[in-house]
């Protein structure tokens, strides 16, 4: 975080106070990469807005059930994880997956596109056989950036779990791209 | 720098937010545990998707506009309308039967407590505990004590229906 911007608690603390301008910054802050998580995880462009604006929704009704030594982040990726999970629920377990634009070869270099997407099958292989927790550590480290502590906000575990698992799924994700 | 600091700044160099120093550059070219973790980080991170393009305005005044909408409540489904004169006929039936089951006392009686008696011609005394009857039949046999035997006062089942006619006029005044 950039020096002199007020921390996420010091955020929610002016929001508790009635300061409506701290809960903007706050979507501000944090509204893009919860859009990509949402988006990486198969939901569509057209309601992307909607379910990002539904975190925060959630997440602002619920802020009692924030632990402020928490970081903020990991906290409202467990609440898009959720919301996805009710959305899968209800959708009788179906995901939508749209085709993304590295789904298509490169024409420029045909050759070099299609060794790159070899590797990324390997790496999809690899990551089928990861456990479920092994695989959402390794994907919100490489693909969300988040920290260890946002990651056990996010999976309900430590920081030290999160990186034992990073590193095991990591050393497993080696051995299928050699 | 050892291996695992390297480690952890590889998803971010990877996903083209900062890049390498100097002295990460000469760790990486000479170990290969951490180039190949560097290769499998940068084919992931290929994979990542790109920060979407979202309307934070549209966002932010749906969230404002949501925190201050009222909670929603249930709609109160009012009760339907009685007319007075069904009201009325349903407390005069409560009355009735109060005075039926509980009698003069006002007590309600205990139901399994009751033993079960041959009804008399006269239902006020079928509502009325045994013991209750014994004691309005003490009293009023009190006064004519000195006329009766010891031991012959008479048990409610030795009462003729006169008499138990006679009974309820006093109790009942």
């Amino acid at each position: 975080m950039a020096p002199g911007l007020p921390t996420d608690p010091q955020l929610v603390a002016a929001w508790r106070g009635g300061d409506e301008a701290a809960a903007s910054a706050l979507v501000r802050r944090h509204a893009p990469v919860l859009g990509r998580y949402l988006r990486s995880r198969g939901a569509a462009s057209s309601e992307l807005e909607d379910l990002v604006q539904e975190v925060f929704i959630r997440a602002f009704q619920g802020l009692d059930g924030w632990r402020g030594d928490a970081p903020l982040r990991g906290w409202l990726f467990r609440i898009a994880i959720n919301l996805l999970r009710d959305r899968h629920r209800r959708g009788g377990g179906r995901i939508m997956v749209e085709l993304m634009e590295d789904d298509r070869v490169d024409p420029a270099d045909p050759a070099g596109e299609l060794e790159a997407r070899e590797a990324r099958e390997r790496l999809q292989s690899g990551l089928a056989t990861l456990s479920p927790l092994q695989r959402d550590v390794f994907r919100l480290r490489i693909e969300d950036g988040l920290g260890y502590d946002e990651i056990a906000a996010a999976l309900e575990t430590t920081p030290g779990a999160a990186r034992v698992h990073y590193h095991h799924a990591v050393r497993r994700l080696k051995e299928c791209l050699e | 720098m050892n291996c695992e600091q390297l480690s952890d700044r590889m998803p971010e160099v990877a996903r083209g937010e900062t890049e390498w120093g100097v002295a990460e550059r000469e760790h990486l070219a000479g170990c290969p545990e951490c180039a190949s973790e560097w290769r499998l980080v940068r084919i992931a991170a290929r994979g990542s998707v790109p920060i979407p393009e979202l309307d934070l305005d549209a966002i932010t005044s749906g969230v404002h506009r949501a925190m201050a909408a009222p909670a929603q409540v249930v709609p109160f489904r009012p009760r339907r309308r009685v007319s007075g004169w069904a009201v009325g006929l349903a407390a005069a039936a409560m009355v009735l039967l109060a005075v039926a089951v509980w009698g003069p006392t006002g007590d309600a009686p205990d139901v399994a407590a009751v033993p079960a008696r041959e009804p008399t011609l006269l239902p006020e005394l079928d509502g009325l505990l045994e013991g209750e009857l014994e004691v309005i039949l003490a009293s009023y046999e009190q006064d004519e004590a000195a006329e009766q035997p010891l031991g012959a006062v008479p048990r409610l089942g030795d009462l003729t229906d006169a008499e138990l006619e006679l009974l309820m006029e006093e109790v009942e005044g």
